[in-house]
């Protein structure tokens, strides 16, 4: 995904929302309000974003930002 | 008091129990033992294992990793596995084979024959029997030097302190985040480290929760529960038997590791480990945050206490919620089985359940949409269905949601859900229709 400079965690969120979600259904997975929803891990190139700044992180290039579902099946 | 006390002495009845039982097995079993204890061991060499331990455990004995010490360590192991499904099979099986000393089990269910496909320790023989038994004799027969303690109950708030507090190590192997929450929670109150796996469909997790009480609880990195909707139980969603197997099989290993000293508080950083068995398979190992300061059970600022769990002040069930299918009228806009199939008019008989599900069986003539892709769609994409319409799905949940939807956001009037869905059409209707 290509951002300006300096934008940060939160703007990518954002961006996500609004070109890439299609549905109401498929936001409600993603965001509640405009913060990720709980159950959704978010990792900044494999590190827990919480110890990045979360949504304050600043985004350098080629930073890889997964989202991951936590599972409960066993 | 009294209470207790008669329930310790019924514990350390059935110790005695399998302790005699483990005994006696070992002198039925007939073995070289005790012919090579006489002849070769000179009285003054004090080993700490029996020769038949040196036999059976030298393999992992002469790693590097794991050494003579940890298996003393292994030995002298107490560790509790919570749930003995598709996760606690395979981390039992590993457990008692590599020589833990004492195992617990802790599950209420009954093996069934759609549990077999991942569920590696019970089998055809044991369908219909507590899986604690079908897990104990399978582990008796593997090594009869573990002993194994059975909790063939339901782990709640009532009995979990009980049934953990003698154990050092705790294996979650459950699968619902309301179990998960309250396992974290008695065993960061008891001070126990917890390894914790979980998975459904193609992926599996794995991490380890309040390591030495220094690491981060499940309630660090999950101070929320997801919504209701988003959770998947492998009932539901699947599962590929060696996936869940293989993260069962690393949460074996964790154990192994933390018992035998592998992992320390200065060493030990907090991860997730995340499993993937499509497209190519992968484990990624993320670097995770550390126990949060305002950590509602294991931080200095901590709310919950085990009164708070033990009285039920903290109700795990409304905690994670559930997601409400009763959507509509229970006596208007539904139908049985049989009442459908005695309507002179069937109509339009539409199935929601995933295609993936429609592919195995369907009911001939049904159309399929399903629901996700219902909640998604435009009107044009619904010309095909007309009134009366009848929507069916595996167990009469989706189609009440299905059946709600089409009816605010489509404007169909004549709408009825099947309730119980294909499983009560088995039941009730055609035997012969696939139950899956």
């Amino acid at each position: 995904m290509v951002m300006a400079d300096g934008q940060v965690l939160k703007d990518l969120l954002l961006q996500i929302r609004d070109t890439l979600i299609k549905t109401p259904q498929d936001l409600e997975v993603f965001l509640e309000g405009e913060s990720i929803r709980p159950g959704i891990i978010v990792l900044i190139n494999d590190t827990d974003w919480e110890l990045e700044g979360e949504e304050m992180y600043e985004l350098q290039n080629r930073d890889l930002i997964t989202f991951t579902s936590t599972l409960h099946g066993g | 008091m009294r209470e207790k006390s008669i329930n310790d002495l019924a514990k350390e009845l059935e110790l005695l129990k399998l302790e005699n039982r483990r005994l006696s097995e070992l002198i039925a079993t007939p073995t070289v033992t005790s012919r090579e204890t006489s002849q070769e061991t000179t009285p003054d060499l004090d080993l700490p294992l029996s020769l038949d331990e040196y036999k059976r455990y030298g393999r992992q004995m002469i790693v590097p990793q794991l050494r003579l010490n940890g298996q003393l360590k292994l030995k002298s192991a107490k560790i509790l596995v919570v749930g003995a499904g598709g996760l606690g099979c395979p981390a039992l099986y590993y457990l008692c084979g590599a020589g833990v000393g004492t195992i617990g089990i802790v599950d209420h269910d009954t093996v069934d024959i759609s549990n077999l496909h991942r569920q590696i320790l019970h089998s055809n023989k044991t369908v219909g029997m507590l899986k604690c038994d079908s897990a104990q004799k399978k582990l008796n027969e593997l090594n009869p030097l573990v002993i194994i303690i059975t909790h063939p109950v339901a782990i709640a708030n009532d009995n979990v302190f009980e049934i953990m507090k003698d154990y050092d190590l705790v294996l979650d192997c459950t699968d619902t985040p309301a179990t998960r929450y309250l396992v974290n929670d008695a065993a960061v109150i008891l001070g126990k480290t917890i390894v914790s796996g979980s998975g459904v469909k193609t992926e599996g997790q794995l991490s380890i929760l309040n390591f030495s009480q220094t690491g981060p609880c499940y309630r660090c990195f999950y101070p929320s529960p997801p919504p209701p909707n988003s959770v998947t139980a492998c009932s539901d969603g699947g599962v590929i038997g060696p996936i869940i197997g293989l993260v069962g099989t690393m949460m074996a290993i964790e154990a192994i590791k933390v018992v035998t000293g592998s992992y320390t508080v200065e060493s030990f950083q907090p991860f997730l480990s995340l499993y993937s068995g499509y497209p190519q398979q992968s484990l990624r190992t993320f670097k995770m945050r550390g126990k949060s300061p305002k950590c509602a059970v294991c931080s200095t600022n901590a709310t919950l206490t085990r009164d708070m769990v033990e009285s039920g002040a903290i109700d795990y069930s409304a905690f994670c919620g559930k997601v409400d299918y009763n959507v509509v009228d229970q006596r208007t806009e539904r139908i049985t089985v049989s009442e459908y199939t005695s309507l002179e008019t069937k109509g339009c008989l539409l199935d929601v359940r995933p295609k993936e599900q429609f592919e195995i069986c369907s009911l001939p003539g049904s159309v399929s949409i399903p629901l996700a892709q219902l909640q998604r769609c435009h009107s044009e994409d619904l010309k095909g269905l007309y009134e009366p319409l009848y929507i069916v799905c595996r167990y009469g949940n989706d189609s009440q949601l299905a059946a709600r939807e089409l009816r605010n956001k489509f404007g169909f009037e004549k709408v009825k859900d099947l309730i119980g869905g294909l499983n009560a059409w088995s039941q009730e209707i055609d035997d012969t229709f696939p139950r899956y």
